[in-house]
């Protein structure tokens, strides 16, 4: 080779110049990044109708032949934890594992971030969650076809990309349930009063809560106490794309309760309802919960009963499939 | 923060792969057990690739937290600071992003050299931009730093070094994008024949044939600098 003495001369201001990672100078916007990366990486729907159905013929035959080992690539969760460490808490056992860095993570049992750590859960459909310091919530049902995050404590930022009308998102925190419609929203419970309130920041969520139903479009706010509200007899709606709508949730009223308040503009209720009383969501938590720490603390039968008090008295709750989850579980491995 | 542009492990080993060096890519097999109790676990860099050529975007957070120091350390050391770095980190990464959707004849081997090399071609193809449109020579990318001009060298010897480094990335602009590429990738990011063949795509032979020419073009470019009286 030649003499690369005087080449490495030349090259001095390159060679000897330090790199900054942290000064103002060199900050790079990550989200930006982020966002440029996934509009790189997105499919390209240049192909041609034969390409095409060509192509769908060999993905059906690659999922037929190797659903068993594939699924868990798609199904997982991306978890990323920026500052401090996150705590997994393992569906079957409980058992909680400090997570790190990035980390895969199957859509099952509970996340909880630190009083000093932040977390964020990214799906392979788009979907992206800043889970907040303090913040606890169940990823059981994240992956269903209805997406469903089950916010237990602290603050959740959602970040949601455009999912087909059959395939909603949702929030559910105590006695709310915020339906995403496409946007950039936070639903956070007060530590003291118990109180969700939820935030949009882009596009407009669907909140539904004991009063009824809330539309918030961005910026708006909503807000409501836990604490119950007596609700005339109300009917779910004449069509709704969520069984939650009409199943589960309580029945609304013409105009949002005392104890509930819109703080902007953009909020408005959509039509009144009538229907029978139904349980609130709070209650249907409240009595999850027992039988889930019935069954952490090893009272299997009292946590048997709990899960089928629930599925009894709520059983087009949107928590049921966690409760038949629980109880399926519980009695597996009972002696 | 100084970064080091040394090779390292990127992504931690996951339960049952035994620790490799940095930059040596995974057999391929998937990790995956049909009979495991799922658990979270780490991430492996092969995951990672294949999961970002799939389109997931959790792999492309990992991947940017793991690939910015590489691609932060060529872009600053070849073009110092520019008003449009921000831009240029981003374009990188999206390049990134292409190149992993792409067939490959072969794996990536050493990720940061890898991507390395993508910035270092930004970082070009932005310097002969810039050429192109005289904006080089504007003061805010005249290659000083706020801590150079408090308390830096002389005055002379700043502007020495900007005349410099100025001359430096108009010869790399002008030389053959292959050779130019070379030479920023061993020479002033450090990498090793071997690792600078493979980010490039080719022999080692190729490559350093490559950085050779590279070498001897920059040197006659320096002597007919020097006999018109440049730096």
């Amino acid at each position: 080779m030649s003499d690369e003495a005087p080449v490495r001369a030349l090259l001095a201001p390159m060679i000897e110049r330090e790199v900054d990672l942290a000064g103002d100078r060199f900050r790079v916007d990550r989200a930006r990044v982020l966002a440029r990366m996934a509009a790189a990486g997105a499919p390209r729907r240049r192909w041609s109708a034969s390409v095409a159905a060509l192509a769908a013929a060999a993905a059906l035959l690659l999922a037929v032949t190797a659903a068993g080992w594939l699924r868990p690539a798609r199904d997982e969760l991306g978890v990323s934890i920026p500052t401090g460490s996150t705590v997994h808490f393992q569906p079957a056992t409980g058992e909680g594992q400090t997570l790190v860095g990035t980390r895969a993570v199957p859509p099952a049992g509970v996340l909880e971030t630190g009083a000093d750590s932040r977390a964020q859960i990214t799906t392979s459909d788009g979907l992206a969650i800043d889970l907040e310091s303090d913040t606890r919530v169940a990823l059981g049902a994240l992956r269903a076809r209805e997406g469903r995050l089950d916010l237990q404590r602290g603050a959740v930022r959602c970040k949601v990309a455009h999912r087909p009308a059959s395939r909603p998102f949702l929030v559910v925190a105590p006695g709310v349930a915020v339906v995403d419609l496409g946007t950039v929203f936070t639903v956070r419970i007060d530590a003291a009063t118990q109180a969700t309130s939820v935030s949009v920041e882009e596009g407009e969520v669907l909140v539904k809560h004991r009063g009824g139903e809330t539309r918030v479009s961005a910026p708006g706010t909503w807000s409501g106490l836990e604490a119950p509200v007596p609700s005339p007899p109300a009917a779910p709606p004449a069509s709704s794309a969520l069984p939650i709508a009409s199943e589960s949730l309580p029945p609304s009223a013409p105009a949002p309760p005392p104890a509930e308040r819109r703080e902007h503009a953009p909020a408005r209720p959509t039509s009144p309802r009538k229907a029978t009383p139904a349980p609130t969501l709070g209650d249907e938590s409240r009595l999850l919960r027992l039988g889930l720490a019935a069954e952490r603390q090893g009272h299997a039968q009292e946590a048997i009963s709990i899960f089928e008090q629930f599925l009894s008295r709520y059983p087009n709750s949107p928590l049921s499939p966690d409760a038949r989850d629980a109880l399926r579980r519980v009695r597996q491995s009972a002696p | 923060v100084v970064a080091s542009t040394e090779p390292r492990a990127l992504f931690a080993n996951t339960v049952g792969e035994t620790a490799r060096p940095a930059g040596v890519v995974s057999d391929g097999v998937l990790p995956y057990e049909p009979a495991r109790e799922p658990s979270a676990r780490a991430v492996t860099q092969s995951e990672v690739l294949r999961a970002a050529a799939a389109g997931q975007a959790w792999a492309y957070a990992a991947l940017y937290d793991e690939l910015h120091p590489f691609v932060a350390a060529a872009l600053q050391k070849i073009l110092h600071y520019t008003p449009d770095y921000d831009d240029l980190v981003q374009t990188s990464f999206e390049l990134i992003v292409r190149s992993l959707r792409r067939p490959r004849p072969r794996p990536i081997e050493n990720l940061g050299a890898w991507s390395s090399a993508i910035a270092a071609r930004v970082a070009l193809s932005s310097l002969r931009v810039k050429i192109r449109e005289r904006r080089i020579f504007n003061r805010d990318n005249d290659g000083t730093t706020e801590a150079e001009n408090t308390a830096g060298p002389a005055l002379e010897r700043q502007l020495d070094l900007r005349r410099e480094l100025r001359w430096l990335q108009e010869a790399l602009a002008a030389m053959h994008p292959e050779q130019a590429e070379a030479i920023l990738l061993h020479d002033v990011l450090g990498y090793d024949l071997v690792e600078m063949a493979r980010s490039m795509d080719v022999s080692v032979a190729a490559a350093q044939k490559r950085l050779s020419r590279g070498h001897i073009e920059l040197r006659g470019r320096a002597e007919r600098n020097e006999r018109k009286g440049g730096t």
